[in-house]
């Protein structure tokens, strides 16, 4: 059972990157090959802010904004000259951002890992049904939860995500109607690195916080977004449970094969349904 | 207002081509000079990593840039070439050459084998499979195939080549070879640019719907880029095994498909000259920054996007150019 | 492969309408549907062409007119319907086998290989039918037939001044008549145009239709065209299409007439303004 959890837990920190993975892809049409990179630096913002304050609930808020800020800065200056480029362009951006991130946490925080402390008010377990369960973990699950909720109705019942759906499907028509496309772009790509900051800040207390942590996280966020379907939310869900459970039981029963059964179940996708194995209508690649 | 004019075009002096390849052989006869008159141990060294750097990088270029295909997973052929000469030559004491040829062979059937997996799917999706593909090469490799590979500690003592009793364990006589090979794979790059099938890769990545449309099969098109791209990409991951006299599925990962895509695109995609600048650039700028500070690999990043915005057609973009209005 | 160039004519094994079979179908397709999810864009179509015939495709915007172009040139799936050339069914054959099968098209958005010059893409043309698989291991100018021939036809299409130009810096209805030129080089017996006078410039309208006119001669023609002087001056037959299906057919005065065709395009008038392209 708490393998359940676990695997729950580890589902819903996949799927707030690749929401911001898959949002940000819908509406750019470009893969963020730096989200790992910016998830670590929210985890060690997280971190920072943590220990200087002494409060994780802090640290919950002010990751995701200072990653918000950073990814606004970012698409505002380095990606929109170039989107009239092809679109291998924008990913040498992204790469060289994976760079300058991965210094810049190298000349804040040097090259030692960090850990961030479980807040007292999570710390500890829970007793239920004979088994111990991490409060730690079912906060990550309760959170995991609110957002996918929050993002769903915010991108199909609100306004704003309104907007957003209509520049990402005909940015032209949407630009004629008044709406300033540019601003929505730089607002998405925030709101996308926010996810990462925010998951990368709930990371903190669960796993360790080095440099190496977005790299071994994102090949496992690109897998979640392709079963799900690039662009779609509600694939991404159901994605990153595949996904979270598949790690979970898979390291305690077939450790050797986890990986390798991963990626033979996403070549299969992406040569039979490419445009998800959640999706229901055909997407343009 | 009609636009029935032309619109003024730059005068052609030389074809692009020709100053490309032009520009190439000098910086090859360059190379054979620095190797020539500084008998250092280490510059050939350093000279064999950016010449073996670069058959990669112009390998790579051949999918990319000319056939218009961008792979996330080409060191899925470089760490199989690498694999393949290692196993011809040490567990069946083949000689350097066959070596050689089976490192082209493997990367050769390996882009072959993706392409044809890979035939229904287009676009970003064929991009993203060949990184998963890469991806489970190397996965394979590493856990699965640990005798074989060597697991994370590789494979150490590959020989470097032995004939006419000539010591190549000197970097200083090695770099010859290595300048040799450089030397013939521009070559008939070069050629093969110019030959029919290079003619309708160029419309492959310009057009690809037109070019079907007049009769060619694209699909096999596809494959003989991916093949001859493999080819040349095993080559080139055979003489860096050799080089460094040690393989290991370091090579196989995608930060290694990210390098070379990274290289190429800085220096050029679409000529001979651009991925042997963008190696050269890359490897010097290492050397030099790493002197300078802890950081360099930030610094590295803020070039890349500084070039990225303001010089798209890479470094040879801006040396060709100059030389054709010249 | 030295001497002349196979041409996609000679592939059929006749010369274009010098056979016994000169009234044959040339190209057909019999009941062809086409869907995109929900919505049919054709439904039930068969349309036949007389060797050596020029037929216009015409129809209100969303008729369904590029859409049969696309289905007998194999871009598009059937759901239903064979198609045929030269009595030859080629309902399974792809895009690239049909070409080689005598089926030449040009597109109505322009589309050349923008980055070659106009002798580079005319050339790059002439090589599928000299070619079975492109050799590798020599420059392509080894094999001079392929710039004669593209060079006749950029003479034919008025482009041998502009040989060494990047095809990106011509003019509109220059790249036109790449695009023209580039279906043409294979010589094909059957020629699918979409709009070929789509943006061209007033000056140039003649001359593009004197060049529809010298190309069709010895082809069948399939014309989907918006210009109605183009249209009766150059077709012995014109097809009226709406909402995916054949609305009538018969020579253009008939159909001029034909007061179904006036109601189809909104009250007739849009039938007689349609000349300032």
């Amino acid at each position: 059972m708490s393998t359940f959890v676990i695997g729950l837990s580890i589902s819903m920190l996949l799927f707030l990157l690749a929401a911001g993975l898959t949002l940000i892809f819908g509406m750019l049409r470009i893969i963020n090959f730096a989200h790992g990179a910016l998830y670590m630096f929210g985890a060690y913002l997280a971190y920072q802010v943590s220990a200087s304050s002494g409060s994780f609930w802090l640290a919950l808020l002010v990751a995701p904004l200072g990653m918000a800020l950073i990814g606004a800065l970012t698409e505002r200056w380095l990606l929109r000259p170039i989107y009239s480029m092809p679109h291998e362009f924008q990913l040498l951006i992204t790469f060289g951002m994976i760079l300058v991130i991965e210094e810049m946490v190298h000349v804040f925080w040097g090259l030692n890992g960090r850990n961030i402390a479980t807040p007292v008010a999570l710390a500890g377990g829970v007793e239920w049904l004979g088994t111990t369960f991490a409060k730690y973990r079912l906060f990550v699950i309760v959170l995991g939860a609110a957002m996918i909720v929050l993002l769903l109705l915010g991108i199909e019942r609100s306004r704003l995500g309104l907007i957003v759906r209509a520049c990402s499907v005909n940015p032209t028509m949407a630009a004629s109607l008044g709406v300033k496309v540019n601003t929505v772009r730089t607002a998405v790509f925030a709101a996308g690195a926010a996810l990462a900051g925010l998951a990368g800040a709930v990371a903190g207390p669960m796993l360790p916080i080095q440099l190496q942590m977005g790299t071994t996280i994102i090949l496992d966020c690109f897998i979640v977004v392709i079963l799900g379907g690039l662009g779609n939310i509600r694939g991404a869900v159901l994605g990153a449970l595949l996904i979270g459970m598949t790690r979970a039981y898979g390291q305690q029963w077939l450790p050797e094969w986890i990986d390798i059964l991963t990626y033979s179940v996403l070549i299969a996708t992406l040569l039979l349904r490419p445009q998800g194995l959640f999706s229901k209508k055909e997407r343009l690649a | 207002m009609t636009e029935t004019a032309d619109k003024p075009a730059a005068p052609r002096r030389l074809a692009l081509a020709t100053v490309d390849l032009r520009f190439t052989m000098a910086l090859a006869v360059l190379f054979g000079g620095v190797a020539f008159t500084v008998r250092d141990d280490g510059i050939a060294y350093m000279l064999s990593l950016i010449m073996v750097w670069a058959i990669f990088a112009i390998g790579y270029d051949l999918a990319f840039g000319t056939a218009g295909i961008l792979s996330f997973g080409h060191a899925a052929y470089f760490g199989l070439g690498a694999y393949g000469a290692t196993w011809a030559m040490l567990r069946f004491g083949l000689p350097f050459s066959v070596g050689l040829v089976v490192a082209a062979a493997f990367g050769g059937l390996t882009g072959i084998v993706v392409a044809l997996i890979g035939r229904r799917v287009t676009g970003l999706y064929f991009s993203l499979l060949t990184l998963m593909l890469a991806e489970l090469v190397s996965i394979v490799m590493l856990t699965r195939l640990r005798d074989l590979s060597g697991g994370v500690d590789g494979i150490a003592g590959i020989p470097r080549p032995s004939f006419m009793a000539i010591d190549f364990f000197a970097n200083g006589n090695f770099v010859w070879i290595v300048l040799g090979l450089f030397v013939a794979v521009i070559l008939g790059v070069a050629v093969l640019r110019r030959s029919p099938l290079g003619q309708a890769f160029q419309g492959l990545r310009q057009n690809p719907v037109r070019l079907e449309q007049l009769g060619l099969n694209l699909g096999r098109l596809r494959l003989a880029a991916m093949g001859i791209s493999g080819a040349v990409s095993g080559l080139s991951g055979a003489l860096l095994a050799s080089l460094m006299m040690y393989a290991s599925p370091q090579l196989l990962s995608w930060k290694l498909s990210g390098d070379v895509l990274i290289m190429t695109l800085l220096g050029g995609s679409g000529t001979l000259l651009g991925p042997i600048l963008g190696v050269a650039f890359f490897e010097v700028l290492k050397e030099v920054l790493a002197a300078y500070t802890d950081h360099w690999y930030g610094v590295l990043g803020v070039i890349f996007i500084v070039g990225t915005i303001f010089m798209p057609k890479g470094l040879a973009g801006v040396v060709l150019r100059r030389w054709r209005r010249a | 492969m030295s001497g002349s160039i196979r041409t996609s004519g000679a592939a059929f094994g006749s010369a274009p309408d010098a056979t016994s079979d000169a009234a044959a179908s040339a190209i057909g397709c019999h009941g062809i549907s086409v869907r995109f999810g929900d919505f049919t864009a054709l439904s039930n179509v068969s349309l036949d062409l007389q060797t050596g015939t020029t037929l216009a495709l015409i129809g209100p915007n969303g008729a369904g007119k590029t859409t049969l172009l696309n289905a007998l040139s194999g871009r598009l799936a059937l759901a239903g319907g064979r198609v045929t050339l030269r009595g030859r069914d080629i309902t399974a054959e792809p895009i690239h086998r049909r070409a080689r099968l005598g089926l030449g098209r040009s597109f109505q958005i322009i589309n050349i290989f923008p980055e070659m010059t106009v002798l580079e893409n005319l050339r790059l043309a002439a090589q599928p039918m000299a070619f079975e698989l492109q050799p590798f291991w020599r420059s392509v100018r080894a094999w001079p037939q392929l710039e004669d021939r593209a060079r006749e036809v950029a003479a034919l299409v008025g482009l041998d001044d502009a040989l060494d130009l990047p095809a990106a810096v011509l003019s509109h209805g220059r790249q036109r008549a790449v695009e023209l030129g580039l279906a043409l080089m294979s010589d094909p017996p059957v020629l699918l145009l979409d709009e070929p006078l789509a943006g061209v410039g007033q000056s140039e309208i003649q001359g593009t239709t004197a060049l529809i006119e010298r190309v069709r001669k010895g082809r069948t023609v399939l014309l989907v065209e918006h210009n109605m002087d183009v249209v009766m001056q150059v077709s012995d037959e014109v097809v009226v299409m709406m909402a995916g299906e054949i609305l009538t057919r018969g020579t253009p005065d008939a159909v001029r007439c034909d007061e179904r065709v006036r109601r189809a395009y909104l009250g007739g008038t849009e039938m007689r303004e349609v000349t300032h392209a």
